[in-house]
């Protein structure tokens, strides 16, 4: 087989990949201006998104139109437990309980539907949310449409290089948290349940798999990742409001998932890069329809790229390796 | 599992591992299946035969749980299996394959025998999630169980492809592979020689017989296929709309009259 070479040579560019990514985050900083690092910010944001809407849809078949729903969840709790009083790392893990509880819960309905119809239901999630967020009642703490001021945590006396730098590397923690559970979950015996599951899920079941108890395990680790980031990304723009949170939203994680890649891990990274820089780029092209651009630009990738950019930069590695 | 292949002949009441007892099913006033009772001893092979819409994959799915008869009682191993649901099948030791292939398409031979091992492994959801020890100890069991079905079933060549590239022989072979790396005590064979060849039926029929004897293994077996029924049951019950028809030895139930008017339509 001419193969044989390909997967050492993929594991080391594997190797050196992450290597790079690595050094970078932790480097980044001291290397780029405040306004890149804030883009970066945003980016680990997306990833960690996509990671949790990569083991929902991309390995476990459930489609969501709705996790930016969530991403307001993760905000507005975010909100609520620090007007509380409740301390910077207490309440980043409320959020993270809040958020499993909520999708978890809402996982239980969605068992009842597949495909479409819940597509759907998240769809419904995401268009009544900010709608939700402006309720009269609920204006102390959530400040109504006008949107409501948030706090950048404080950096510990210790770190030294501000509280914009110490942000980005708590992001940067819990965007790994996120990958490696993502990992831990994939690679056990629930990994291989999840995606029987999306397979076949009345095979699942003779297989012994308890088909609902994965299901809506699954869409509380991802709505968890939604929440998180939907906390994340308010707290580095120090603000946030209903509109923040738009159906419009829980479409670009669509984009980005799809995008990137369907059913990979690096998917999400590199549909976060493309969910963040492509927009960017898009204006430069034309700045009467960076819309039109965008839209053209995604038609093309999934036209020539249907797995995605992690799909196609799969491919490309294995060619390398072949010759 | 206790039985050895003396147990095979001798049907004790209590010993039956599967017994259905005036098991009905009806679809909207349709009847399916009608007051049906039979027994198996452990390690026993019983092929179930009839004519197509006779019931018998209807009494299949009663065993695996995915119907829910509408009269009548099934109990396997001292479980009242109408209590439980289809995924704790696997668990207590009834394991199947699918009339139609039902394989899992975008994972790997490998990782469809690992799925089918589902139930030999304990960790859960959390464990895994956190990688606690119980969770690479259930890892490496599966991985094992697996490998050891690949062997078995001599599907090594072929373990890492996926199973959109193989032909439909390798893929019913696949499947009874993953049916048994979840350890049965019964095995559910719903058409096994379906869409085979000649040569392939008579090496299904090698292997189901390596692997019974490996793990004294009861089967029950759907099949039209009547030559590998015969020469593969110790016992074969015949249903013709629902009712069993016969019930008793290969050579019995194959010269049967009732048998041979129902299946073959020639009134005898």
């Amino acid at each position: 087989m001419t193969g044989t070479r390909s997967p050492q040579i993929s594991s080391v560019l594997k190797k050196v990949l992450i290597l790079c990514v690595g050094g970078f985050l932790v480097a980044a900083p001291f290397l780029v201006e405040s306004f890149a690092l804030f883009e970066l910010t945003t980016v680990l944001c997306y990833v960690t998104v996509l990671i949790g809407m990569n083991l929902l849809t991309g390995y476990g078949g459930q489609v969501s139109l709705g996790h930016g729903a969530f991403a307001a969840l993760g905000a507005y709790s975010y909100i609520v437990l620090i007007t509380l009083g409740v301390p910077f790392w207490p309440a980043l893990i409320g959020i993270g309980v809040i958020c499993f509880i909520a999708g978890f819960a809402f996982g239980f309905p969605a068992l009842r539907l597949s495909g479409h119809h819940l597509a759907l239901a998240t769809f419904a999630l995401a268009v009544a949310t900010p709608q939700f967020i402006k309720i009269k009642a609920f204006e102390p703490w959530t400040g109504g449409s006008n949107g409501s001021f948030i706090p950048l945590p404080e950096a510990p006396a210790w770190f030294a290089y501000g509280d914009e730098a110490w942000f980005y590397y708590i992001c940067v923690g819990f965007t790994l948290l996120s990958l490696i559970v993502a990992v831990n979950i994939l690679r056990g015996r629930s990994g291989t349940a999840i995606r029987a599951i999306k397979d076949n899920p009345t095979a699942a079941a003779a297989m012994g798999i308890d088909v609902a108890r994965y299901k809506t395990l699954v869409f509380g680790v991802s709505t968890t990742m939604a929440g998180l980031a939907g906390a994340g990304m308010s707290i580095q723009t120090q603000y946030v409001s209903p509109e923040s949170f738009t159906l419009v939203l829980s479409i670009i994680f669509l984009v980005g998932l799809v995008v990137g890649g369907i059913g990979s891990l690096w998917g999400a990274v590199l549909g976060a890069l493309f969910l963040q820089y492509v927009p960017y780029y898009t204006e430069q092209v034309s700045e009467v329809a960076p819309a039109a651009v965008f839209g053209a630009l995604l038609l093309l990738t999934i036209f020539f790229m249907p797995r995605g950019l992690a799909g196609a930069a799969a491919s490309a590695t294995r060619r390398l390796g072949r010759k | 599992m206790s039985s050895g292949e003396g147990g095979i002949a001798d049907k004790v009441n209590n010993a039956a591992l599967l017994r259905i007892s005036n098991l009905e099913v009806s679809f909207g006033g349709i009847v399916a299946v009608d007051n049906l009772s039979f027994e198996m001893a452990p390690g026993e092979v019983c092929g179930l035969i009839g004519a197509n819409g006779a019931g018998k994959t209807t009494i299949f799915n009663c065993i695996s749980r995915i119907y829910t008869p509408s009269g009548g009682s099934i109990t396997f191993d001292g479980n009242n299996i109408l209590d439980l649901k289809a995924r704790d099948m696997a668990g207590i030791g009834i394991g199947r394959t699918f009339q139609n292939l039902v394989l899992f398409p975008s994972l790997s031979v490998r990782e469809n025998i690992e799925a089918g091992a589902h139930s030999v492994g304990k960790s859960g959801f959390f464990a895994d999630l956190l990688r606690l020890p119980i969770a690479s100890a259930t890892r490496r069991d599966i991985q094992e169980r697996a490998q050891e079905m690949i062997e078995l079933l001599g599907l090594s060549p072929i373990a890492e492809e996926p199973i959109g590239s193989l032909t439909f022989a390798t893929r019913k072979r696949v499947e009874l592979a993953r049916a048994l790396a979840s350890d049965p005590k019964l095995l559910l064979l719903d058409e096994p020689a379906g869409g085979l060849s000649h040569g392939e039926v008579d090496e299904l029929m090698e292997r189901v017989r390596e692997v019974r004897d490996r793990f004294s293994l009861a089967m029950l077996i759907v099949e039209h296929h009547l030559n590998f029924v015969m020469r593969i049951s110790d016992r074969v019950v015949a249903v013709n709309f629902g009712r069993k028809i016969a019930d008793g030895k290969p050579s019995e139930v194959s010269v049967n009259p009732a048998v041979l008017e129902a299946y073959l339509g020639t009134a005898a």
